[in-house]
């Protein structure tokens, strides 16, 4: 019930049939996980994300090809990736991500597995954003300036405009939201995030 | 999803058994590029970096586009329909009245309830289920549920087909014979989607209904509800929709809005998401613009037009949540009563405010027990009667 589409069966069938609630669900299961990929290669998050937009829209000119989820994800890995190389060539970025780039286009017999390690590890990085994009809205913009991008109190406050109190509280409020979150669970924290927050609650 | 990833997820979880954590050891045994994706996974800074990155991405706008260049149809803004609940998100805390400051709240065990969490809970309660009653012109009721799937009827020149909880009218090619009227009704404990012959989609929640010609016929498309439905109408310029109910008519373009009649709300409100629709009261009303809600009050106070609703909290229903947001113990038990087919029974007042974020699919007792975690109120179940104990 949390969302129309309760497995990737009747979640294809809708992306088919051209519903708007199945496209957008497809749609951001791989948008950002996609970018990432990208970015990793161009090296340029604002390239990438145009890299991705246009792969989308070609998947969704050949929607009836895929016969399964994983066909489109694969069709859509692929194409960001020769897209991203693409656009890398023609710009002559190797600078910065020249081992990576080596890595991904000339290690032929590798590739296909350099391909699996990395789609797994910005899918693995997309799970972690989305469990903290699952906090309510004030708090989760406090938790990111400060957590993600590193933002001080003071800082915060004057970006969202709210008073330095107000930035405390929510600070305090997304600590407590996880620590429920995990009770609920009965699970002992998210190494990683628990650490971010301990070391923040301070 | 593949096995490692959920692996790696339960490890950042510190969820793994030791035999899972052998295989996450020889998985890392295997390769380097193994073991460094895991370091990389275990470091704050490097992950931050990387959620820093998907932080700024325009997936909404980038969203937009692809369904502008997909569809050739202006973009369109929508509520986060899919806010992903995947992981069952649930949090509750409380706003002290007045200040609103957040309380930190350590040890639950510091106040002493007479009896234990099972001792009050005897039962629990199931949530709300796919059900209704379809009402035809004749008279004749229909129970539908999932055992009622296929094509159930024909009135007039449409067929009515049931599946999945949701009611489909088709019209036929031929020509109408007479206007014939079905009521779609939702119990206590139910909730139900419905498509008309126009393709305009209605969703209702508990406790509800919706009465509709099978076939539309005049000028207008009219259909009257009680309760609580999420309507996305069918554009259609020169048949205009309006949705009637005893207090109130909203008439409608092509559109996606909200309605809340419950008669035990203290005021019956309209939310509009998109497109145009009109809030008529006796002589009096308002057009709403995307992102309005009308508030129409029990005691005849003219229509109130605000301009920022939580959307969220007022699609929360259609979405799978319940949402609250600085929300009275009263409110809150008030949908779950609709929602849990419950009674309530209050034996202390609580003046604290709620605020929550739980998926509606979850028995009475786990959002009762998330609102005990507050420790500012609780509560005992027995059979159908949940009361409000401090």
């Amino acid at each position: 019930m949390a969302s129309p589409y309760i497995d990737d069966t009747t979640l294809l069938t809708g992306f088919h049939q051209r519903e708007t609630l199945a496209e957008k669900q497809v749609f951001q299961k791989y948008f950002k996980p996609l970018c990432l990929y990208s970015e990793n290669i161009t090296g340029q998050l604002d390239a990438s994300e145009d890299i991705v937009a246009e792969s989308f829209e070609k998947a969704w000119s050949r929607r009836q090809e895929f016969q399964t989820l994983e066909n489109l994800k694969a069709f859509l890995y692929r194409i960001v990736r020769n897209a991203s190389l693409n656009y890398t060539e023609s710009q002559k970025l190797h600078r910065t991500h020249h081992e990576k780039l080596r890595y991904l286009s000339h290690n032929e017999p590798e590739q296909g597995e350099a391909m699996e390690q990395e789609i797994l590890r910005v899918e693995l990085l997309h799970e972690i954003y989305q469990e903290i994009e699952n906090l309510p809205e004030r708090c989760g913009q406090v938790f990111k300036l400060l957590f993600i991008h590193n933002l001080t109190t003071d800082q915060i406050a004057a970006r969202l405009s709210i008073n330095v109190q107000t930035v405390r509280t929510q600070k305090a409020r997304a600590i407590q939201l996880i620590k429920i979150e995990l009770l609920r669970k009965n699970q002992i924290p998210a190494t990683l995030l628990f650490a971010i927050l301990l070391e923040y609650a301070r | 999803m593949e096995p490692i990833k959920s692996l790696l997820l339960k490890h950042l979880r510190a969820q793994t058994t030791p035999e899972e954590q052998t295989v996450i050891e020889a998985w890392l045994a295997a390769s380097k590029a193994n073991q460094e994706l895991f370091a990389e996974l275990n470091d704050p800074d490097l992950v931050a970096r990387s959620l820093e990155k998907m932080d700024l991405l325009h997936e909404d706008q980038v969203w937009q586009r692809l369904q502008a260049n997909t569809t050739g149809k202006p973009p369109v803004h929508r509520v986060h329909f899919l806010r992903r609940y995947g992981w069952a998100a649930a949090a509750v805390f409380f706003v002290l009245l007045g200040t609103g400051a957040w309380w930190i709240l350590h040890n639950p065990e510091q106040k002493q309830i007479a009896l234990t969490q099972q001792q009050r809970f005897r039962n629990d309660v199931p949530p709300a289920k796919n059900e209704a009653v379809l009402t035809l012109a004749g008279g004749q009721k229909i129970v539908l549920d999932s055992a009622s799937n296929g094509t159930i009827t024909r009135q007039g020149n449409t067929t009515i087909r049931n599946g999945n909880g949701q009611l489909v009218y088709n019209e036929l090619h031929e020509k109408p014979t007479e206007l014939l009227y079905n009521t779609l009704a939702t119990g206590r404990g139910s909730q139900y989607q419905l498509i008309l012959p126009d393709g305009s989609k209605v969703w209702l929640n508990a406790a509800s209904s919706i009465t509709y010609p099978t076939t539309f016929a005049g000028a207008e498309r009219k259909v009257a509800v009680t309760g609580e439905a999420y309507f996305e109408i069918a554009g259609d310029k020169s048949h205009p929709f309006v949705v009637q109910n005893k207090e109130v008519s909203i008439q409608v373009l092509g559109t996606s809005f909200n309605v809340n009649t419950y008669d035990d709300e203290d005021a019956l409100r309209t939310t509009l998401l998109e497109g145009s629709v009109k809030v008529v009261k006796d002589h009096n009303s308002s057009i709403l613009h995307p992102g309005q809600q009308a508030i129409l009050s029990r005691n005849n106070t003219p229509i109130k037009v605000i301009d920022h609703p939580d959307i969220d909290e007022v699609m929360a229903w259609k979405n799978g949540v319940f949402r609250f947001n600085d929300a009275t113990i009263e409110s809150i038990m008030r949908e779950m009563t609709r929602w849990y087919d419950v009674e309530v029974v209050y034996e202390a007042r609580i003046s604290q405010h709620f605020i929550a974020d739980v998926p509606r699919d979850v028995p009475a007792s786990e959002l009762l027990k998330l609102l005990e975690l507050t420790d500012q109120v609780h509560f005992k179940i027995e059979g159908k009667k949940i009361t409000v104990i401090r």
